[in-house]
């Protein structure tokens, strides 16, 4: 399954929790990239995230809470993310690295 | 009452129809003169004693202020903000608009420099329409408490000025600017009520496209804590402000924190720094001064004898 960033979400991820504005880390989370992913699960696929079409840079906080919120929350394994289950796509690969570190770090 | 009070002489200070006049340093800036030695220097001692007073009159003894620029010779970006946040919170606390007046310079360079840089109007008399109105602007000194909507804000007017934020090295631009503001919402006034009665968890910025000498200038400032005292806890307790900022900056604070989430904002302010050659950043917070200049290969941090009650970070980014 593929999952646009920019065009499925915002061209303006902001913030890490939703008070910080309409399109934090944890809406993403939490209104997208939970059910997305639980999807992919059920039907042993994979989510692909294309990045680069938000045309600003995306905040660590953004970042680790969208995607290191998903293990810290319990609601998948880090393991399970990285393995299988999420690829995130970008010619950035500083982001591709930085995203899979949040996911590593919140399971330990 | 009033009379009790000693105004400052060395500011030229007297009392005139019911406000106390100050007369402002012919060098206005915190900059330091020497990279090397960033600790304090005559030039900054004067513009943060300035700073001192202004603050004190106005919230301890409740003053009306004459501010004089006529002297003014140098007007250094980093001190106009401070000077920024400390007038318009002063008119947002105390709801009178007229709180501070001030004396345009002399000199025909400073004072243009005043009108082309938006100084003049960011001071001037005014409330929560006057910092709408610099938002709606897209004036160069703002300040608010919504990061959503100042971060676009702020990349909308530089983008005018021509700035492309599709760049990589634009795109940690941006990044560090979100995390500056988010940090402000988060971490600045944490458990200091009182640092933000009448403000809320407020920043007040500066951000510009200087075409001439093609280096983006960003600077944040907020009234909360400051660095130091945010971190007390887990730093060595040998540190002075200064080495607690470098301490942050250089380990980034998420490291050496037991909450992952706090800091993670740290490590995109540093980033910018990495963005050319040519990038400088500098941090006050407390009493202490961190300086990163990438070309000089200079990391320097220092302590000041006054405090900027806060914290100021600077970026200057060369963008061609």
């Amino acid at each position: 399954m593929n999952f646009n960033l920019a065009k499925e979400f915002s061209e303006n991820p902001f913030g890490r929790y939703r008070s910080d504005g309409p399109n934090s880390g944890e809406q993403f989370r939490e209104d997208f990239l939970k059910n997305l992913l639980e999807k992919c699960k059920k039907n042993n696929d994979t989510l692909h995230i294309y990045i680069d079409d938000v045309p600003i840079g995306i905040s660590s906080s953004f970042l680790s809470e969208s995607f290191g919120g998903l293990v810290t929350k319990n609601y998948f394994s880090a393991d399970e993310l990285l393995n299988s289950l999420l690829t995130i796509e970008s010619e950035d690969k500083s982001y591709i690295t930085e995203i899979y570190s949040y996911i590593r770090e919140a399971s330990v | 009452m009033k009379s009790k009070i000693n105004l400052p002489k060395k500011f030229s200070s007297v009392r005139v129809e019911g406000r106390v006049y100050l007369k402002a340093p012919k060098e206005f800036c915190i900059y330091p003169t020497n990279k090397n030695h960033i600790g304090c220097n005559a030039k900054v001692k004067n513009t943060f004693e300035y700073l001192e007073w202004v603050h004190k009159l106005m919230y301890e003894y409740g003053e009306l202020l004459h501010l004089d620029f006529s002297d003014l010779e140098r007007l250094g970006s980093a001190a106009s903000v401070i000077l920024f946040a400390e007038i318009t919170k002063a008119q947002l606390i105390s709801e009178y608009e007229e709180i501070v007046i001030f004396t345009l310079p002399n000199d025909d360079s400073v004072k243009s420099l005043f009108r082309k840089t938006d100084f003049q109007k960011a001071i001037s008399p005014g409330g929560h329409r006057k910092l709408v109105s610099l938002f709606d602007d897209n004036n160069h000194y703002q300040s608010g408490t919504d990061p959503n909507k100042f971060n676009v804000s702020t990349l909308l007017g530089l983008t005018q000025q021509g700035v492309r934020f599709a760049k990589p090295e634009m795109k940690l631009f941006s990044r560090g600017i979100q995390e500056a503001m988010l940090n402000v919402l988060h971490h600045a006034y944490d458990g200091e009520e009182e640092l933000k009665m009448g403000i809320g968890n407020r920043w007040w910025q500066c951000s510009f496209y200087d075409k001439d000498n093609r280096v983006l200038i960003f600077i944040i400032y907020d009234s909360g804590k400051g660095i130091p005292l945010s971190i007390d806890e887990v730093a060595p307790t040998n540190m002075d402000d200064g080495e607690k900022i470098e301490y942050v900056m250089r380990s980034g604070i998420s490291r050496i924190t037991t909450d992952a989430k706090r800091g993670t904002g740290y490590e995109d302010i540093i980033r910018i720094a990495t963005i050319s050659d040519k990038s400088k950043l500098l941090v006050y917070s407390g009493k202490g001064i961190y300086y990163l200049d990438k070309v000089k290969k200079i990391s320097k941090c220092g302590v000041h004898q006054k405090s900027v009650s806060g914290t100021l970070i600077e970026w200057q980014i060369p963008y061609e």
